[in-house]
């Protein structure tokens, strides 16, 4: 393995591993905890969280390792023989699968229904237990699958 | 050496070596998880609450507290310290390696982290649940800039720790040799 491919097999197992350790956080205290709050309070903590995810520190990780798995995808394809692609290649994909696709067909969607809601309106209390419920669900699924990515990297730097 | 000892179990050093890769990859990942955890918080969870009113930040901060006082959480929060100790106890009893400075630089690393949680990040965790019930704080806007700014400094400081723990860690995964097949 080359210092390049070491360090970007590094930086995606690190970024893996920052990322799934964040939502961990989401699903085991942030959301039950968010949950306990009443429902406007909540919901605003909530939203505040939504719009100040988008930040450089955030992306950095986020998108960043997105980036990272691409590249990673296309260094097994081109190092097919070596012990180290299959775990690049699984890992790498899980990210992009298990983060990327999920958080944009599950998380998003339900963060955009969130931010329309009226943090006092009693409508918004019913749209907050579900949100509570399924966006939390599929945040679990977002820690499990970059967790297994890292795993699969530092797999990938150990047969190396 | 006769066939048929390639039919007997493993030897004892290549056993323990299967072992020793799984240490340390649950060791890596446990202190990466740890790191993603501090990094949540530095990134997302205090920057939102830093623009809520002070009694949406006291009382998320207060569930929050309480929630994290479970098995799962202890388990990411301790197991990270406690597998690259175990590792680094293994490590030197195999003698010197290539790779012993670096799971002696990880172990180091994550101690630290802890010893910043305890020391700096728990406490004002207590003082803040001391303050009591939060619907029943006379001076919530108190309460909350004792509490702030200070946990959010050291929960950058423990993240960067535990980060360049991880690091350490994946070094060693990368150092050492394959298990012989």
């Amino acid at each position: 393995m080359s210092s390049g491919i070491f360090s970007l097999t590094l930086a995606t197992a690190l970024g893996s591993g920052l990322v799934g350790g964040m939502f961990f956080a989401f699903s085991t205290f942030v959301m039950p905890a968010l949950g306990a709050l009443p429902a406007s309070q909540g919901i605003a903590a909530m939203q505040s969280i939504n719009v100040k995810v988008i930040n450089a520190w955030f992306m950095t990780a986020f998108l960043g390792t997105a980036g990272t798995s691409v590249a990673a995808i296309v260094v097994t394809t081109v190092n097919w023989g070596s012990a180290y692609a299959p775990y690049l290649l699984a890992g790498a994909g899980l990210y992009l699968v298990g983060v990327i696709g999920v958080t944009m067909l599950a998380n998003v969607p339900r963060n955009d229904a969130l931010a329309a809601a009226e943090p006092t309106a009693s409508r918004s209390a019913d749209q907050w237990r579900r949100y509570l419920i399924e966006w939390t669900n599929w945040n679990t699924v977002r820690t499990i699958a970059p967790l297994v990515a890292a795993a699969l990297e530092i797999g990938a730097l150990h047969v190396a | 050496m006769s066939l048929d000892h390639t039919t007997h179990p493993a030897p004892p050093a290549a056993r323990q070596r299967v072992s020793t890769n799984v240490l340390i990859g649950v060791g890596v990942v446990l202190t990466g998880l740890l790191a993603g955890l501090y990094y949540g918080f530095a990134v997302s969870v205090m920057p939102a609450l830093h623009r809520s009113s002070d009694r949406t930040m006291v009382e998320a901060m207060w569930e929050i507290n309480r929630v994290i006082q479970n098995p799962v959480f202890f388990l990411s929060f301790a197991g990270a310290p406690i597998a690259s100790l175990w590792l680094l106890i293994r490590a030197r009893r195999g003698g010197s390696t290539p790779y012993l400075r670096w799971i002696a630089v990880g172990f180091a690393l994550n101690a630290l982290g802890l010893l910043i949680t305890i020391a700096f990040n728990i406490p004002l965790n207590n003082t803040l649940d001391k303050a009591g019930d939060p619907a029943r704080v006379s001076n919530l806007a108190a309460a909350r800039d004792n509490f702030e700014n200070p946990w959010i400094a050291w929960n950058i400081v423990r993240t960067i720790v535990t980060t360049a723990a991880f690091c350490c860690l994946a070094r060693v995964a990368f150092l050492r040799p394959r298990s012989p097949r």
